[in-house]
């Protein structure tokens, strides 16, 4: 990752979840589509079935000699912040998404593997955190505390202090290991004053 | 370095105490409430010095930029001004930039022949008609009771609409447009 002369800068898009869907291959093609159900986490009550999302990994899947393809999400904010950014190049730093956590839990080899699969084909830093933890953050606090407070919602928040002090702790652990991944790559330079609206306004 | 959404509130000031000349931007695309209701919040301090490790922060609109900077003020007790808050003697940005829909993917999945041939199939059924269409994620922060509730005292107010306005509505998730129905 040396940056080379007149090489473009490089600008960071992070966001909870990476714009691209990871697929196993065996031999050059692309396995069958796994099919993961959708469901939407607050709404236990109302299980509708949105189809299927493209692409995921479980672990009986994968070892360090896998190979992988990859496919954008559809209609994900970061492509579409990353495409406006022409004169950067642009790294994506989010959760790999479809992908059990425990394909690389416990597992240092298999998650060395991801992270160069995901960097080198689709320059993506996949933030790849325990189950326990993930689900804290996003199905708690992320869903329960700050979403329905930032909606007016507050109807649907946790009302139990230990619980949710629990799910804070993971919020907290789930930001630190992003700062973690974005540090583990951040090289001074990246991103030099630009002209970029976005970044001057 | 762009960070997108409340998923990651505190990652700006995590990143700012390491570096501390990193260029850093956060976009809020959620709503941002009154600073009485974000007060109500046990970790209401943290997430704002949180997110006040940027550089800019963005928001959809004026009203939730105003809410951001009061909240800063109220409860963190921070001067701001109306273009940003200071921070330790570092002013951050806080700027307005709605987002807007991407018009040329539209335009490209309207003129599918998939897509042409069902809405043409559409207006023939409703022929005569108008017809409301509506796509929303299926979740509760979108509004699709009230868009419905507002329908149904179109109706009451217009009574002469009942039976010509036939509304096609459909979720609208990641998944691909041609699963939408």
């Amino acid at each position: 990752m040396d940056s080379l002369e007149g090489a473009r800068p490089r600008v960071l898009v992070v966001s909870d979840s990476l714009p691209y869907a990871i697929r196993l291959q065996r031999g050059g093609e692309p396995v069958p589509e796994r099919r993961r159900r959708r469901s939407y986490g607050s709404y236990d009550s109302l299980p509708i079935d949105f189809g299927e999302e493209v692409g995921g990994l479980v672990a009986t899947d994968i070892g360090v000699g896998s190979s992988f393809d990859f496919k954008e999400r559809h209609h994900h904010v970061a492509l579409w912040v990353g495409r406006q950014l022409e004169e950067f190049e642009t790294i994506y730093v989010g959760k790999p998404a479809g992908v059990d956590p425990k394909v690389y839990e416990g597992d240092l080899m298999v998650a060395a593997h991801l992270r160069e699969s995901y960097f080198t084909q689709k320059s993506c830093v996949p933030v790849l955190l325990p189950a326990n933890t993930l689900h804290g953050h996003w199905e708690g606090y992320c869903q329960t505390t700050l979403r329905p407070l930032l909606h007016y919602t507050q109807a649907e928040a946790c009302l139990d202090g230990r619980k949710q002090l629990a799910m804070w702790n993971d919020y907290v652990k789930v930001n630190e290991a992003f700062a973690d991944s974005i540090l583990a790559i951040w090289q001074p330079g990246d991103i030099g004053r630009t002209s970029s609206p976005l970044l001057s306004s | 370095m762009w960070i997108l959404d409340y998923q990651l509130f505190l990652l700006p000031e995590l990143l700012r105490k390491r570096v501390s000349d990193m260029i850093i931007g956060l976009y809020v695309r959620s709503p941002f409430p009154s600073s009485e209701l974000f007060r109500s919040l046990p970790e209401s301090q943290q997430i704002l010095s949180g997110m006040l490790g940027a550089n800019v922060i963005g928001f959809q609109t004026y009203g939730y930029s105003r809410h951001f900077t009061s909240s800063c003020m109220r409860i963190l007790g921070v001067d701001t001004t109306p273009k940003g808050v200071d921070n330790e003697g570092v002013l951050v940005d806080v700027v307005v930039h709605p987002i807007g829909i991407d018009a040329e993917a539209v335009r490209r999945i309207a003129s599918r022949e998939g897509v042409r041939q069902r809405a043409e199939t559409l207006r023939e059924l409703s022929a005569g008609k108008r017809i409301i269409l509506g796509l929303d994620a299926m979740d509760q922060s979108r509004g699709i009771l009230h868009k419905l509730r507002a329908l149904e005292k179109a109706f009451q107010m217009y009574p002469e609409l009942v039976g010509k306005v036939p509304i096609v509505a459909g979720p609208a998730t990641s998944s691909p447009p041609s699963r939408l129905s």
